[in-house]
């Protein structure tokens, strides 16, 4: 009887790009601030946010804090972020951050208060919002990988 | 510092052989993809089952601040400074090591009867880390630590750029190498900084593979990454260097 096979009889890849080489060779610890294309963006976003003062919002809005832009800063450098679109970034009127994602009928906000504790609140249109709290990388990679519908 | 060499008949067995023998001053490791192009074969339907699985192995110091990667054509230790108040470990304190654990892996491989390594190239890198706020603010300021960089601002069209990655290759004298530098805006993931990761890597081909051309090779390397550095860079930015 012929056994079914699912993987092809003869598998070959080849990578060679440059830019890949030099990365993976180093062992330094970064993440391009080239990709994915938004990246700069919301980083020049979130550094915008420190000039905020206090009642910015005109009902007595805290300024941002900067353990809040560090543990965005770190979330953004440690996930994998590479096939989200441009999140919304906003000041919370605790002196935290929040990010917003939407994909397709999935919508996915981060929370990040003043001294770096990350919530999540995950939405199907239509459907009840699911809140979580963020205690690891992994744990927000999930929230993440979510939105995509991984 | 690396070596690249001939590949050796080196395979799966052999990581876990040669872990054995330096573990205890390298108890981790992490395997990852190799560095170079590579082939991955998988035959499942053949009379005698063909299997390549090009990988390359990180064996980790307990310090997590030097690291030994071993793949079949390549040998690299590296250090990295663990945090911003560890001391610095210079050339000379790290070429010794360096000498030290690739006498080992060829004496492994020597014994294991894969044959003498043929070295093609000798590497010495550099990664240095500019934080964006230390003697530089945006992209378009590049020319105040590379004076030799536009701004790449366009004449009427263009405002100016939102990043800037480069690379630029120098021949070393009498042929010998080539000298590689990259620019590359980054972000340090373990505060989440931005940065620009300035990579400097001097490599060039050994007359012989013997230690003592091995060795001068990776002095001219370094001599080249270190001279290079000091002419690319700027003297503000020196200033600033010398006074961290």
């Amino acid at each position: 009887m012929a056994q079914a096979l699912h993987l092809p009889n003869f598998i070959e890849l080849k990578r060679s790009r440059q830019d890949q080489e030099s990365n993976r060779r180093q062992w330094s610890g970064v993440k391009s601030l080239q990709s994915p294309a938004w990246l700069k963006e919301i980083y020049d976003r979130i550094s915008a946010l420190k000039l905020l003062e206090e009642n910015w919002d005109s009902y007595g809005g805290l300024p941002v804090a900067e353990t809040a832009i560090k543990a965005v800063r770190v979330l953004l450098s440690n996930l994998d972020i590479e096939d989200l679109p441009t999140p919304h970034v906003a000041p919370l009127p605790d002196g935290g951050i929040g990010l917003h994602w939407r994909v397709g009928a999935r919508d996915l906000e981060i929370e990040v208060e003043p001294n770096g504790k990350v919530h999540y609140l995950q939405t199907n249109v239509g459907e009840e919002s699911i809140p979580g709290d963020v205690h690891s990388l992994p744990e927000a990679q999930n929230a993440l990988d979510w939105v995509l519908g991984k | 510092m690396a070596f690249a060499f001939a590949p050796l008949p080196w395979s799966v067995p052999h990581f876990g052989a040669f872990w054995g023998e330096i573990k205890g001053d390298y108890p981790t490791f992490e395997v990852h993809p190799p560095i170079g192009e590579f082939n991955f074969e998988f035959n499942a339907v053949a009379p005698e089952a063909i299997v390549n699985l090009p990988v390359r192995c990180w064996f980790k110091n307990d310090q997590s601040n030097r690291l030994i990667q071993v793949q079949n054509n390549r040998f690299f230790h590296n250090w990295r400074r663990p945090n911003p108040a560890a001391p610095y470990l210079h050339y000379d304190e790290l070429k010794p090591v360096f000498e030290r654990e690739w006498g080992r892996f060829c004496k492994f491989v020597n014994r294991y009867g894969l044959g003498a390594p043929n070295v093609l190239s000798c590497e010495v890198a550099y990664i240095n880390h500019l934080d964006r706020g230390v003697g530089w603010d945006n992209f378009s300021d590049l020319f105040r630590i590379f004076p030799s960089v536009g701004s790449f601002e366009g004449k009427k069209f263009l405002a100016k750029p939102e990043t800037i990655s480069a690379n630029a290759s120098y021949v070393m004298s009498s042929n010998e190498g080539r000298l590689q530098v990259a620019i590359q805006p980054a972000i340090r993931r373990l505060d989440g900084k931005e940065i620009i990761q300035l990579s400097i890597t001097g490599s060039c081909r050994p007359a012989s593979s013997d230690t003592s051309e091995l060795m001068r090779c990776l002095d001219s390397c370094r001599g080249w990454v270190v001279r290079g550095f000091d002419d690319l860079t700027s003297a503000d930015m020196h200033k600033i260097w010398r006074k961290k």
